[in-house]
Formats: structure tokens, C-alpha cells, sequence
């Protein structure tokens, strides 16, 4: 590739590129803000429950 | 979301398809294909801004029906498939009208030019966002459907009298034309090269918005019953 348009070709691929890239990114962070919402609240039931359920994360809180 | 859990490896089977065509994409628009003796190299950014504007498109579509079938029968699967599939959508069509401003920037000297097919691509985007913003703005998740049915049904029939103004409108010279180069042997590779980038975007979509359909089916299930047991973990 040669010419003054060189600039402007790359510029769009690679704009593309990091859209895409954002975008996998963000939907990543996303799904890791929902699944720790979940797991905080798992935690959290099983401490109301009296510590006889297994934590998400370990062994039952009288085994600890 | 147990089929959607059970196809989980549907999404690194996309994702790897879409790398290796995207780099075959890459390939010929950048280095296989031959140089256009009327457009130089500018053209090459046909390769990413045509399919581009194919996705947006066709995802807009998607977006219509799936939200209109989730209104009018009561699915929620596809009210969420709506949702997920807005926002890549949405990318999409930035994507196309930026290429496209780049694409007529070095000929016509200005980034805008009120072309038939950089207006359609904006009225694109303005789709995209005006649904997106409906998901964000209500917070009843049937609310937004309902309105997110009528908004993109009668989007969809903007698309489609846009899509006939394009068709009918003669390109300004220097704007981004869609159309196959005169000469015949670089046909060849402009159809390759178009269907490779545009089998990219096809499955990166599709992996995406599976992924993301899974994501907003449990932030949905948070909203709606958050005393209900939580998702299975993967």
C-alpha cells in the first residue's frame, strides 16, 4: 500500500479493531459485575442460614 | 439458560471462526488485493465499512422482530435476545458511518457529506441509541419491551424506505459507493474479500450476543425475583 490514503485506510481498521476489542471487553466486565453480585449474595444467605451452608467460596463456616 | 448453558462452547467455536476469517479478510483487502486503478487505496476501506453496514442492518432487523415477537406473544427470550443484540448493533453502525467518514474525508475534503448512505448510517446509529436508552431509562423490564417493540417496528420501516433511498439515489463522487469494482479480475477479490470480513462480523456477532443474552437473562432474574435462588454457576 503507498499513496496519501494510506492513512486513512489503516485509521479505519484499526478503529475497527478497538471497537471490537471495547466491546468484548465491557460485555466481559458486564458478565464479571452480575456473577459477583450473585456470589456476594450467596455468601451472604448463607450467613443469615447460620453458617450450616457451604459458602461459595469454602467450607462450611463451622469447619473453618 | 440451560440450553444456553449447555452451548457454551458454541462461543469460543465463534469466536475462533470469526478470528480466522477476519484475518483472511484482512489478508486480501490489504494485501492480496490488487490496486484499483480508479480509487486507488482508498477503497480498501470498502472491505470494512460495506460489511459493516450489512451487520447494522441485519441486527436491526433482528432487533425489531425479536422485540416485537416478545411484545406481541409474550417471549421473553426474545425480548432478551432484543436487548442483547442492540448494543453490537449499535457498534456496528458507528462503525460503518466512521469508515464512511473516512472514506470520503481524502476526496471531498470534509468528514460529513449529506450522502444517501452516510445519512442512512446515521439514522442507524439514532435507532440503535433511541432503543438503547429505552432499556436504560425504564426500569420495569416489561415497560421497556413494549416500548422497545414499537420503537424498532417502526424503525425497521425507516430502515426500509432508507434502504430503497439508497438504492435509488446516485452516490455522490467521492462518497462511499457499494458498488463492484469495473474491473473484472479485482471483482474477485472483492467478493472474497466482502464475504470473508462479512463471515467475521457475522460469527464475532453471534458470539457475542449469546454471550450477552446470557448476561441480561441474569440481571433480568436479579430484577425481577431477587429472593429466588441464584443462577447456576457455570
Amino acid at each position: 500500500m503507498s499513496g496519501e490514503f494510506t492513512l486513512y485506510v489503516w485509521g479505519a481498521y484499526l478503529m475497527g479493531l478497538v471497537m471490537i476489542v471495547t466491546e468484548v471487553v465491557l460485555l466481559k466486565l458486564r458478565e464479571l459485575a452480575i456473577r459477583g453480585q450473585y456470589d456476594g449474595r450467596r455468601d451472604a444467605s448463607a450467613q443469615i442460614a447460620g453458617g450450616d451452608e457451604t459458602s461459595a467460596h469454602g467450607p462450611p463456616a463451622a469447619d473453618r | 439458560m440451560g440450553a444456553l448453558a449447555s452451548a457454551g462452547w458454541v462461543i469460543p467455536c465463534l469466536g475462533l471462526a470469526a478470528i480466522a476469517s477476519g484475518a483472511l479478510g484482512v489478508y486480501i483487502a490489504l494485501v492480496a488485493s490488487p490496486l484499483d486503478p480508479h480509487r486507488g487505496d482508498l477503497y480498501r476501506i470498502m472491505y470494512i465499512h460495506v460489511p459493516a453496514t450489512w451487520m447494522a442492518i441485519l441486527l436491526y432487523f433482528v432487533v425489531a422482530l425479536s422485540a416485537g415477537g416478545g411484545a406481541l406473544l409474550g417471549a421473553r427470550f426474545a425480548s432478551t435476545l432484543a436487548q442483547a443484540t442492540a448494543p453490537t448493533g449499535a457498534m456496528f453502525a458507528f462503525m460503518a458511518l466512521w469508515t464512511g467518514s473516512m472514506w470520503s474525508k481524502p476526496i471531498s475534503g470534509a468528514w460529513w457529506v449529506w450522502d444517501a448512505r452516510l445519512v442512512a448510517d446515521l439514522v442507524l446509529l439514532l435507532l440503535y441509541v433511541v432503543a438503547i436508552g429505552a432499556y436504560s431509562a425504564l426500569e420495569d423490564p416489561r415497560r421497556a419491551d413494549c416500548s422497545v417493540a414499537w420503537i424498532s417496528l417502526a424503525g425497521a420501516v425507516i430502515v426500509l424506505a432508507l434502504l430503497f433511498a439508497v438504492a435509488l439515489y446516485p452516490a455522490i463522487p467521492g462518497t462511499p459507493a457499494h458498488a463492484l469494482p469495473a474491473v473484472s479480475s479485482l471483482r474477485h477479490w472483492t467478493v472474497a474479500g466482502l464475504c470473508a470480513v462479512g463471515a467475521c462480523f457475522g460469527c464475532y456477532s453471534a458470539a457475542v450476543i449469546l454471550k450477552r443474552v446470557h448476561v441480561v437473562a441474569l440481571e433480568r432474574r436479579r430484577e425481577s425475583d431477587w429472593s429466588a435462588p441464584p443462577a447456576a454457576k457455570q
